[in-house]
């Protein structure tokens, strides 16, 4: 189809390549956040226990997720949770999630290589490294198995610290040449460049205001070539924008997620799947990347 | 010259109201009392207004620095063009705007072991504006967690400060300060040995508080001539 207005918008042009699927550009991909713990921020243990976890990857594929995400651990602080019990409450999840869904794409979040090494061999398809990097052995593991892989930005913080006056000479600059630091130093340690996803990880190691300015700059990412997520889903820097608590802030995550669509981001993670597949596929048909879904308007 | 006064307020980015955005209002009081402390600090004051803050050890900045918050996305209004300090000395900075203090202004910066850096302009001065808080784990929402014993630091934080305790104030157990995220602490060590051979013969506690897990200490000291 002929694409009409071009300028200012960045198109990606890398195929990225994840399990079994094909994610190309032009499609604007949704990830499916699955919490197998009880106490994350948003759905507070609504899907906690393996069956209901389960459920839940079940419901998203069918409400169109591209991936499901799976993670075994809250980001916020609290009670730790060691290696031992992240695999007890993710890798019964990802084996019956694999063997019920075997063309699901499967992504773990987690910053460990050891979970990352037994939920791949689970078949795991995705690491998503929500912690920006800090287990040296993560990337490795991630290419030993074949698996793709996120890097993100998370200020160079501890694991489940909160940012406290975190001060950045440019966020923005500091942001895209981590990520793109880490992506590189991912394809050295073997992983496959068609397999890297870079995610600014937003409110990690950031204030709201970090967060927004890099939704404002995220044409600033996606020119660095890789294929940009973003993970906003009713975060904290929604809710600053608007002083709202996590079960009001769809609309302004929506809105978030049609900005940084326009300006070419390619993967949505998001506790929403239906409302999120609604509004890309709005800017995929702004954007000229996706056609009608019903052609009939003004054309009888 | 000497020193005359020292005025404690807290090294939180949220004073400023133009950091604090739409919910500064929220935090008028202590911003007012943090104001307090300024306006007493410029009446005792004829010459010039120290702002000791503490400072990460690569700290560097010019004599014509100003305050300015833009490394927490915030651009200042109305824009200047000068150089910007470290932020926890821009906060002092920027209050010393806001109670229109026009004299002399001087700049210290307190590295983590309690000792003053060699950057930018280390003046005596008339009055000590000092910037740095308590503990940053009073609650499970704070930013470092909740610990246990932060309460017990910050309540012998609020005591030294309320009765002119210099000593008091000034040996915190380094090392449970640290565990604790007490800005603080260096800041007032240094203090300690610039003022040992004082007295305080005036001393108040205008605010003792902690809203967002983190304690907030605004207070004042008058020394002996």
């Amino acid at each position: 189809m002929r694409r009409i207005y071009h300028a200012g918008v960045p198109a990606a042009t890398e195929t990225l390549h994840w399990g079994s699927r094909e994610l190309p550009p032009g499609h604007i991909a949704v990830m499916a956040i699955v919490n197998a713990t009880p106490d994350s921020f948003y759905d507070r243990g609504r899907h906690w226990g393996t069956s209901a976890t389960l459920d839940r990857v079940t419901q998203v594929l069918a409400e169109g997720a591209d991936v499901v995400d799976i993670g075994g651990i809250k980001a916020a602080p609290g009670g730790e949770v060691a290696a031992a019990e992240e695999l007890e409450r993710v890798l019964p999840v990802v084996e019956a999630a694999r063997e019920r869904h075997p063309d699901a794409v499967i992504s773990v979040d987690t910053w460990r290589a050891e979970v990352a090494d037994v939920v791949c061999r689970a078949g795991a398809d995705v690491i998503n490294d929500a912690w920006g990097g800090v287990d040296p052995d993560l990337a490795s593991t991630v290419a030993r198995h074949g698996a793709g892989y996120v890097c993100t930005h998370a200020g160079r913080h501890t694991p489940r610290t909160r940012p406290h006056r975190v001060w950045y000479d440019d966020i923005v600059a500091e942001t895209t040449s981590y990520l793109v630091d880490l992506a590189e130093r991912a394809v050295a340690a073997g992983v496959r460049r068609d397999g890297i996803m870079i995610d600014p990880a937003h409110d990690f190691g950031k204030n709201s205001r970090h967060s927004l300015l890099l939704t404002r700059h995220t044409d600033v990412l996606v020119a660095t070539g890789w294929p940009v997520l973003m993970a906003m889903s009713r975060k904290d820097f929604i809710g600053e924008a608007l002083d709202l608590p996590p079960d009001d802030r769809l609309e302004g995550t929506l809105a978030a997620t049609a900005v940084a669509a326009w300006l070419g981001a390619r993967m949505f993670r998001t506790h929403d799947v239906p409302a999120t597949r609604r509004v890309l596929s709005t800017v995929a048909a702004i954007r000229g990347d996706q056609d009608l879904a019903l052609g009939r308007r003004a054309l009888a | 010259m000497s020193l005359t006064a020292v005025g404690f307020i807290p090294a939180a980015p949220l004073l400023v109201p133009q950091v604090a955005g739409g919910s500064a209002q929220l935090d008028d009081e202590l911003r007012d009392a943090c104001r307090e402390v300024a306006r007493r600090l410029v009446a005792a004051t004829n010459d010039a207004i120290t702002v000791v803050a503490p400072v990460a050890a690569d700290a560097t900045w010019s004599n014509d620095a100003t305050w300015g918050f833009e490394g927490f996305g915030v651009p200042r209004r109305p824009a200047d063009d000068r150089p910007r300090l470290p932020w926890p000395l821009g906060i002092g900075d920027w209050l010393l705007d806001d109670v229109a203090w026009t004299g002399a202004r001087h700049h210290i910066g307190v590295l983590g072991d309690g000792t003053a850096s060699s950057a930018g302009s280390a003046g005596s001065a008339g009055g000590l504006l000092v910037v740095g808080d308590g503990t940053a784990r009073r609650t499970e929402k704070a930013p470092g967690h909740l610990d246990e014993r932060a309460e017990g630091l910050d309540a012998t934080i609020a005591t030294a400060i309320r009765s002119g305790d210099v000593a008091g104030l000034g040996s915190l157990d380094p090392s449970l300060a640290a565990d604790l995220l007490c800005a603080g602490a260096p800041v007032w060590r240094w203090l300690m040995t610039v003022v040992a051979d004082r007295s305080v013969v005036e001393a108040e506690l205008l605010t003792d508080t902690a809203p967002y897990g983190v304690g907030y200490f605004a207070g004042w000291w008058r020394l002996s001539g």
